[in-house]
């Protein structure tokens, strides 16, 4: 859906949501985590890597997952199809797999007592097995996670409400034909103390551009046709949503950032927006807005894709406890060409490092005085409407009866 | 007996080669936040103008295919890359204003997200 010019309730009565302000206790409160990790997270997919990364017969790879208390194994068998299991051994409950990933692994064994399980998860030796009073093996194979692959990203889930492809097909029209396998220029992570919803809403919305990044990306987001960084537009499908952020086409360069476009791919935008619908690949860019930078498509619960021309960037907020998150970012870009690209993408990469200290730094302060207004109510405004999606989302999973 | 550390043609440069070449971003950055403006300045304003000049000098070849003086220049283009907000943005080595400390945002891993703490990354 197209911004309006008439820029009040707009998105949020469109999209049928409320107005109301929101209560803040399921931003910090024990209880509530406890029924997200059952009613949210035990039913929902979160992603544990690329495809790419486990690209051949046995290699394998290990993501624990502190919400669901659980590790898991992801492997790629000789049939090349991707499975994953809870990483314990069937015998008495020992990590299976003890490294984070690797290749050429035919089967893995449990260092406890030497239990071993093929790439299927099929137990396949047990030493001294004649004192187990004729165990069935059968019985005993890894227990499997729900796993599958959306455009190259493999997905896991305990128990999943609806199949993977059903969750997230109208957010797959959206990127189609966008190619994800891009190499990886930059990975960082933060042990950051907040709310995974607190630390996701910072994520969802350009409304703070104009404050938090002023001495940054301010003019980059934000220009004099659009002084508040207003969404050009926004989707939501079902749980999943999706919102475009401006780009200021007046933007002032600074010296590095003229090089930067003089001498590489586009890799944020180019404030020259002929030339960036121009290079804007499929599955960008959804409703041809003017002025577009980049979208924001959220895959629930707990990961987006900043999608822009030439690059993206994967970000995943991990539930740790309800104050603490554990926060990872990948940055993907075409490879170079030459060193003009080079250079140009690393411009990139430092402006994005920088102004994501700057998204990090409220986020333990709000978390930080919280509890003390527990009767306190957070407002969202028309723009911070994905926010609230993701509030009304949660809390109706949450108090669903099941 | 002299090693060539830079390309003949970027001897204007050579006095930033000791102090001003890192392999990674982290080693980079690094350098930037344990350096003063007077230092980051200099080296700001005297590589500026040459940045083009060693794009168009290291040129279309793969990037895995440069003599070690070339990468090294390629990685004194990627430091300008690392000190520019602190010139044109901040006045500082470091973001202005309040932020997340910077070490407690690490590089990680890509594929298993864990933070990598030692110094080659």
């Amino acid at each position: 859906m197209k911004a309006s010019k008439d820029h009040g309730n707009f998105f949020t009565s469109n999209f049928g949501l409320s107005n109301d302000p929101i209560p803040i206790e399921p931003y910090f409160s024990s209880e509530w985590f406890k029924r997200e990790r059952e009613k949210v997270f035990k039913r929902s997919w979160v992603c544990v890597g690329r495809e790419e990364n486990i690209g051949e017969p046995g290699d394998y790879l290990v993501r624990d997952i502190p919400i669901l208390n659980a590790s898991a194994l992801v492997t790629r068998a000789a049939d090349r199809k991707v499975r994953a299991f809870y990483n314990v051994c069937q015998h008495r409950g020992n990590l299976v797999a003890q490294t984070a990933c690797g290749h050429k692994r035919s089967r893995f064994t449990c260092n406890f007592h030497g239990w071993s399980y093929d790439l299927h998860g099929r137990l396949v030796q047990v030493p001294d097995e004649k004192v187990f009073y004729n165990i069935d093996r059968d019985q005993h194979a890894l227990k499997p996670l729900h796993c599958g692959v959306w455009n190259g990203f493999i997905f896991v889930s305990p128990d999943p409400a609806r199949p993977l492809e059903e969750e997230f097909a109208d957010l797959g029209k959206l990127v189609d034909g966008y190619d994800f396998a891009l190499p990886v220029v930059g990975s960082y992570t933060a042990e950051v103390k907040g709310n995974w919803k607190v630390f996701l809403d910072a994520f969802q919305e350009a409304y703070h551009v104009i404050a938090l990044h002023a001495t940054t990306v301010r003019p980059t987001f934000a220009g004099s046709d659009n002084p508040f960084a207003h969404l050009t537009s926004a989707r939501i499908f079902d749980r999943n949503r999706s919102i475009s952020v401006y780009g200021n086409p007046d933007h002032r360069m600074r010296p590095s950032e003229t090089l930067a476009f003089k001498l590489g791919v586009a890799s944020t935008y180019t404030p020259d927006m002929e030339k960036n619908a121009a290079l804007s690949a499929a599955g960008l860019n959804p409703e041809g807005d003017k002025n577009w930078a980049f979208d924001i498509n959220i895959m629930f619960p707990n990961m987006e894709l900043l999608m822009g021309v030439g690059w993206y960037a994967q970000m995943q907020f991990w539930p740790v406890a309800p104050d603490h998150t554990h926060y990872e970012v990948r940055i993907y870009m075409k490879a170079p060409r030459d060193a003009g690209d080079a250079i140009s993408q690393e411009f990139n990469k430092v402006m994005l490092y920088d102004v994501l200290l700057e998204d990090l730094y409220t986020i333990e302060n709000t978390q930080a005085v919280l509890k003390a207004r527990a009767d306190g109510n957070f407002i969202f405004g028309d723009h911070e409407v994905a926010c609230r999606h993701n509030y009304e989302v949660v809390s109706q999973m949450v108090e669903t009866r099941s | 007996m002299t090693e060539k550390t830079l390309p003949a043609e970027f001897k204007d440069l050579e006095p930033f080669a000791a102090d001003w070449v890192f392999p990674t971003q982290k080693r980079r950055r690094m350098k930037r936040l344990s350096s003063n403006m007077d230092a980051i300045g200099a080296f700001y304003s005297v590589i500026l103008p040459r940045i083009e000049a060693v794009a168009r000098h290291l040129g279309p070849r793969p990037l895995d295919q440069l003599a070690p003086e070339e990468q090294r220049l390629l990685w004194m283009a990627y430091m300008f890359m690392e000190v520019a907000p602190a010139v044109e943005i901040f006045g500082q080595p470091e973001v202005r204003g309040n932020t997340f400390p910077y070490a407690r945002f690490f590089e990680a891993n890509p594929i298993t997200g864990g933070a990598i703490v030692d110094d080659d990354n």
